[in-house]
């Protein structure tokens, strides 16, 4: 009905037909949006319930478990309060514990654990990468060494949250024979920060330490990963890895493994390889500029203290605090003086930090 | 009088293209926000995120907490901050020249003691009188300085920061204790992240016992509740889609997690705008692309910190109308980025989204409602104009609204009380029959300020923030 | 010197936050004989505990509401009947910093989680034995 005065008509940029087409695309937003608001109000009275079904279930086992955890009562006792039906809450319910024991009771809680963990297994083929996940995680968890081949099979997943999780949880059951495959797999996780990456395979601990030499000494491999090995045997203060870390050294471009491998040096070096030290205090690179002061602040010789003094007025604040620390280590009293009448832009921050000692460092 | 024609229809052929591309943005990011909150809930129930952080990768953060005449609030909000559940951070709190008692307060309730820090960046601020530290709490320390504003405290918490990454928190805000778990974790997922920013909600009417947020409620107050549905929105929905993008322009200062290097080599926090948040995203995009880097930033929902909203009217006409500034000055810095293809997702899609139908959107809606008036009494009308116009300023938005309270529900039901959550849904009626519009004609003044030139400069003016 | 093997009423304070950490703590150490275990969730109902009663050693856990248990442990030693009390902090994987710290402080010994109640328990009683 559109409004017979011409003048009027121009007013309106909008017609019956468009006013319908209009008009049925918001009924249809609408509709959508009701169906949603249904859907959140059904989803809380289903929640609600499985509130009140977990509580339920926590009441009955919890006096059991705790019995169980310290000695009192056997297994089979819990097992047989457990319904069936009720095996994946169980699973899940082990879980919560299993995230905060370690020790004797990890395997009371595997044994707990064992007769539920196959059917949970399947999961582990499922399409949702969630469920993959939290079946990885189950077995993992609590199934001690048994779910191994699983677990290695696991890391060959195409989604890195599975990877993940296998590798930390292979950890924990490995054989020596899979750290190549752990390190493999993981290397593939490309996104992940080196921190992130470096700590998963940390849990390997120090008895893998020959894998990651190996990695760092492949100049093959990627840099991240090797930067990656290189993170990892500065945690371990693998003391074999200097050999490793000054070859390196010699012919490595990236940044952060430079970085990487002087914090192996930082940690496990000795006289022999502040030549190569002192060299790279001048790199273009502040980072690696950062590290090599920060050796040399600490490890240092009487001749490294000129240099030090010259860091002083690196144009990179970092680089500067390395050198100001190295220098009040040195506790040398004439240096006080020497900067204080030095025109450097930072000398009277770096006195009252020598004189008071910076608690920050 | 047929020029007068002219104008109106312009006006309303503005207005309703206006409101269809908005409501046509507001449903797809609907959308995009239900399918990532689905998968991205049902992953954190399914998995510990404790345990992948906490395990040792866990990167140290530094809180950066400005803080102007908060003599108040200030040791209980500090006392919480110091107890977060987070293997290794510290707390930077910044007095920006509090002429209260803020100093002294903080001084006796945490045994502070003048200490010295070397910096490790020289971003320049106004003069630091002294840097203390905490003799009680080795992870506290504080910087005393001048009057220079928000950013300008923020740049100098920066210059003592040390740690990888650092959040901005406001000084009465409530961060939940695992925020830094959860904030921390897209930074170790994807090592192109340089900055996060987790969702801040409305604590009015919650309780909340010494520092730390109990019993979570729905205000009494009416204007509080349209802001939960407010945040709601504009978190739960339009956030999480431009993250998905990779086009996010805004990070809560509020609450947000940065990568403390990139940030000071883009030149730490600009001082001349109200909006330093946002100023500061849209320009380490720019600089990152400007260097070939593709940065991420990203929006994780998981992560909460709690802050109070205004329950006045003129507050948070004030609010509004800062924010509009903000937006439109972090904007303008930066033009060269509107529709550039150099930029990505931030170039083509979200920048020209915020500048015209955010920046100017509040210009068109109201001058659509003066012609809607004119229309209607000059009786130049038509029942399916009325109608198309009603259904694209109020429907549209209930519809849209009552999804965005449904999304809450359907990922973190935070509001335990079924009651509190039909005030929602009722709310999210009642925030389109007016309140919405009320908020545009206070972002129409702010437009109009920054139009007319007139810019805050909060270093000259002894103001909070 | 070796203290008497008779049962004596030990009161033991555990600050723990984690419901279910505790309930096993407690649990495992209520099954020795003459302990009760005192539970607070947040430092300050810890700190009240400590005025009000009088204990026999302390379980800290570092990560706590309203007050940490690095403070805690501070307050403690400055009570004069606690000065030597038998305390062990409870720490998390890559708190190394809170581990030292709390030597420096007066803590006696400190276990990390995820740990062993049998160990925790075994740990605290060759402290209690020391005294």
């Amino acid at each position: 009905m559109t409004p017979a005065d011409p003048l009027a008509a121009q007013a309106v940029p909008i017609g019956d037909r468009g006013f319908l087409i209009l008009a049925a695309f918001i009924g249809l937003v609408t509709l959508c949006a009701v169906g949603f608001v249904l859907a959140s109000l059904m989803l809380r009275g289903r929640n609600n319930r499985i509130a009140r079904q977990w509580a339920a279930l926590e009441a009955r086992w919890d006096p059991v478990m705790l019995e169980v955890l310290a000695g009192a009562a056997d297994p089979a006792v819990l097992h047989a309060i457990v319904r069936s039906g009720e095996h994946t809450w169980f699973v899940e319910y082990l879980l919560r514990y299993g995230r905060r024991i370690r020790g004797p009771e990890r395997a009371l809680l595997s044994t707990l654990a064992m007769p539920y963990l196959y059917a949970v297994s399947g999961d582990l083929g499922h399409p949702s990468v969630e469920r993959r996940a939290r079946a990885a995680q189950s077995v993992g968890d609590l199934g001690g060494g048994a779910y191994r081949a699983e677990l290695l099979a696991a890391l060959e997943d195409r989604a890195p949250l599975v990877v993940m999780i296998a590798a930390v949880a292979l950890s924990r059951v490995y054989r020596p024979d899979d750290v190549r495959r752990v390190i493999g797999s993981v290397a593939r996780l490309g996104l992940l920060t080196n921190r992130l990456l470096a700590s998963m395979l940390q849990r390997l601990g120090p008895e893998s330490a020959w894998a990651f030499r190996e990695v760092l000494a492949d100049r093959g491999r990627p840099a991240k990963l090797r930067t990656v090995a290189a993170k990892v045997l500065a945690a371990f203060n693998d003391q074999e890895a200097g050999a490793n870390a000054v070859s390196a050294l010699t012919d490595a471009v990236d940044v952060d493994l430079r970085v990487a491998i002087l914090d192996i040096l930082q940690r496990i070096g000795s006289a022999e390889h502040l030549p190569i030290v002192r060299r790279l205090a001048g790199d273009p690179e502040p980072a690696v500029r950062g590290a090599a002061i920060r050796i040399l602040s600490r490890a240092g010789e009487e001749e490294d203290l000129d240099l030090l003094v010259g860091a002083l007025d690196d144009p990179v604040a970092w680089v500067a605090i390395h050198a100001a620390e190295g220098l009040r280590r040195s506790g040398r009293p004439e240096l006080l003086a020497r900067l204080a009448a030095a025109q450097q832009r930072r000398s009277s921050v770096i006195v009252s930090a020598m004189v008071l000692g910076d608690a920050g460092a | 009088m047929r020029a007068l024609v002219w104008v109106v229809w312009a006006v309303n052929v503005a207005t309703l293209t206006y409101f269809t591309l908005l409501a046509s943005f507001y449903l797809v990011s609907s959308l995009l926000a239900f399918r990532f909150l689905r998968r991205y809930s049902t992953r954190l129930k399914s998995l510990d995120v404790e345990s992948l952080v906490t395990s040792g990768a866990a990167p140290p953060v530094a809180l950066v907490v400005p803080a102007f005449n908060e003599e108040r609030s200030c040791v209980e909000s500090v006392r919480a901050l110091l107890t977060l559940n987070y293997p290794e951070y510290e707390v930077l709190v910044v007095n920006d020249g509090s002429t209260d008692r803020t100093m002294e307060v903080l001084t006796e309730a945490f045994g502070l003691a003048r200490a010295t820090r070397l910096p490790s960046a020289e971003l320049p601020t106004q003069p630091v009188r002294r840097i203390l530290h905490s003799t009680l709490h080795p992870n506290l320390w504080v910087v005393d300085k001048e009057n220079g504003g928000k950013s300008d405290a923020l740049n100098a918490g920066l210059n003592i920061c040390r740690a990888p990454l650092f959040c901005t928190i406001d000084a009465d805000s409530i961060l939940e204790p695992d925020a830094l778990v959860r904030a921390t974790r897209p930074f170790l997922e994807d090592d192109r992240m340089i900055a996060v920013g987790g969702i801040v909600r409305v604590v009015n009417g919650s309780t909340v016992d010494r520092g730390r947020v109990r019993n979570v409620r729905l205000s009494n107050n009416l204007l509080a509740r349209l802001q939960v549905v407010e945040y709601l929105r504009a978190f739960l929905s339009a956030r999480v889609a431009w993250s998905e993008l990779n086009a996010s322009l805004i990070v809560s200062g509020a609450f947000g997690l940065f990568r403390r290097d990139v940030v000071v080599e883009a030149g730490g926090y600009s001082t001349g705008t109200v909006g330093e948040d946002m100023e500061l995203v849209v320009r380490l995009h720019r600089v990152c692309r400007d260097r070939g880097l593709v940065p991420r930033v990203v929006f994780v929902p998981d992560p909460v910190a709690w802050t109070e909203c205004p329950e006045t009217l003129a507050g948070l006409a004030r609010q509004r109308n800062r924010w509009q500034r903000g937006l439109l000055e972090s904007l303008s810095t930066h033009l060269g980025m509107f529709g550039n293809p150099r930029y990505g997702t931030v170039g083509l899609l979200a920048f020209p989204y915020f500048l015209l139908l955010e920046g100017l959107g509040p210009l068109i809606e109201i001058a659509g409602y003066a012609a809607f008036a004119i229309t209607l009494v000059a009786g130049l009308w038509s029942p399916a104009f009325v109608a198309s116009f009603l259904l694209l300023a109020v429907i549209v938005g209930i519809a849209l609204s009552a999804a965005a309270v449904a999304l809450e529900e359907l990922t973190f039901r935070r509001y335990p009380r079924w009651v509190d959550l039909l005030r929602l849904f009722s709310a999210a009626v009642v925030e389109n029959l007016g309140y919405r519009q009320l908020n545009q004609w206070w972002r129409l003044q702010g437009t109009i300020a920054v139009l007319r030139g007139v810019r805050h400069w909060g270093a000259q003016q002894r103001q909070g923030f | 010197m070796s203290a008497p093997s008779r049962p004596q009423d030990r009161r033991i304070l555990l600050a723990e936050d984690d419901p279910v950490t505790a309930r096993l703590v407690v649990h495992r150490l209520s099954r020795e004989p003459g302990v009760t275990v005192l539970h607070a969730a947040d430092g300050e109902t810890a700190l009240a505990i400590a005025r009000q009663e009088t204990l026999s050693a302390a379980i800290l856990d570092i990560r706590l509401p309203v007050f940490d248990g690095l403070y805690i442990l501070g307050a403690l030693r400055q009570d004069e009947r606690y000065t030597r009390l038998p305390v062990m902090m409870l720490t998390s994987l890559g708190s190394e910093a809170d581990v030292i710290r709390g030597f420096e402080m007066g803590a006696d010994d400190y276990i990390v989680k995820p740990f062993s109640p049998a160990e925790l328990v075994a740990r605290l009683q060759r402290l209690l034995a020391r005294r």
